[in-house]
């Protein structure tokens, strides 16, 4: 897409879209003021053609992976970076440069221990929920698509609700980021 | 589930499972969604605050591009050697005899006579910018004025 392509489509987000962006970068970052950066910095990169939005991709979705991959870009989560970089963005060398020109802390500096009270926190959302406790266990384990269905004991489409509950209730209990003292 | 994972890794394999969901939920739900997020009005606020500052953001990049280009081009031009005046006007008055692109500098220029010190470097850039190769200075003592 061209400068004005972007421009236009960036201009044309429903509030829907942008909604979703808010929150994917509350999720990324954890953190309400480092979300908005975040923002700042996709929107930035992707106003300047920094990163190339593909045809196919919405703006929506193409705002959202390149946030995605900047924050994995400093994480240095290789396996989430390869996803970001395989389905969205067109020139990898971009996540490169990303990482090269060092946007800034994203990634809140969260303890081990920290991390390990906000675990515990998520899954004590679900102590009445044995189905929801699984699945969020076992996304945190890393399980996906069968893999977790089978763990979680459920089919496919309970697993598309469960997972829908355990995001609603997360996102309700950690309005503002799970790193930013809720 | 062989591999234990750290308190971090949980967290972010959580919301990158989460933000698919957020991106797989339609329109209505996300909507419905919003008055958790302080409601519509103030989302508005804040996206075009974002805009606004991921412009300003853009172009603090473009400028700091466009002065790193020139510097970076400076230092291409710069002599990597420093010649002495007399080094400098004899190299100039060699290089141009017989060169066609000697036309499009002054008579003063093409001479090395007359030219003020300081407007030395400046010619030799030029004639570097005309394509004459004006060599590497060397410790050769005909080189010492």
């Amino acid at each position: 897409m061209s400068a004005g392509e972007i421009s236009a489509g960036i201009d044309a987000l429903s509030d829907a879209d942008w909604a979703r962006i808010n929150k994917v970068s509350v999720l990324l970052t954890g953190c309400k003021d480092a979300a908005r950066d975040l923002r700042q910095e996709a929107l930035s990169r992707a106003l300047g053609r920094e990163r190339r939005c593909p045809r196919d991709v919405t703006i929506a979705r193409f705002l959202c992976e390149a946030m995605r991959s900047i924050v994995s870009s400093q994480r240095g989560s290789d396996a989430v970076r390869a996803r970001a970089e395989m389905v969205y963005i067109s020139d990898p060398t971009s996540i490169g440069d990303a990482a090269k020109t060092d946007p800034g802390p994203f990634v809140a500096l969260a303890s081990e221990e920290e991390c390990g009270r906000i675990v515990d926190a998520v899954l004590e959302l679900f102590s009445d929920n044995e189905t929801a406790s699984s699945v969020a266990e076992g996304i945190m384990e890393g399980l996906e698509g069968e893999e977790l269905s089978e763990w979680a004991s459920i089919d496919k489409k309970q697993l598309a609700t469960t997972r829908r509950l355990v995001r609603r209730r997360t996102e309700s209990a950690f309005p503002k980021g799970w790193h930013n003292g809720n | 589930m062989e591999t234990k994972r750290t308190n971090q890794q949980k967290l972010w394999r959580l919301a990158g499972a989460l933000i698919d969901d957020v991106l797989s939920a339609s329109d209505e739900e996300i909507l419905a969604e919003l008055d958790e997020c302080g409601g519509l009005e103030a989302l508005r606020a804040e996206i075009a605050a974002d805009i606004e500052a991921a412009k300003g953001r853009l172009g603090r990049a473009k400028l700091a591009a466009a002065r790193k280009a020139v510097a970076a081009e400076k230092r291409g031009r710069t002599p990597r050697r420093h010649l002495t005046p007399e080094q400098s006007r004899r190299r100039l008055s060699q290089a141009l005899v017989g060169s066609p692109a000697s036309a499009r500098l002054t008579l003063a220029a093409r001479r090395g006579q007359g030219v003020p010190d300081e407007d030395l470097d400046g010619l030799v850039e030029d004639a570097s910018d005309l394509g004459i190769n004006l060599g590497e200075p060397t410790e050769d003592s005909s080189d010492s004025g």
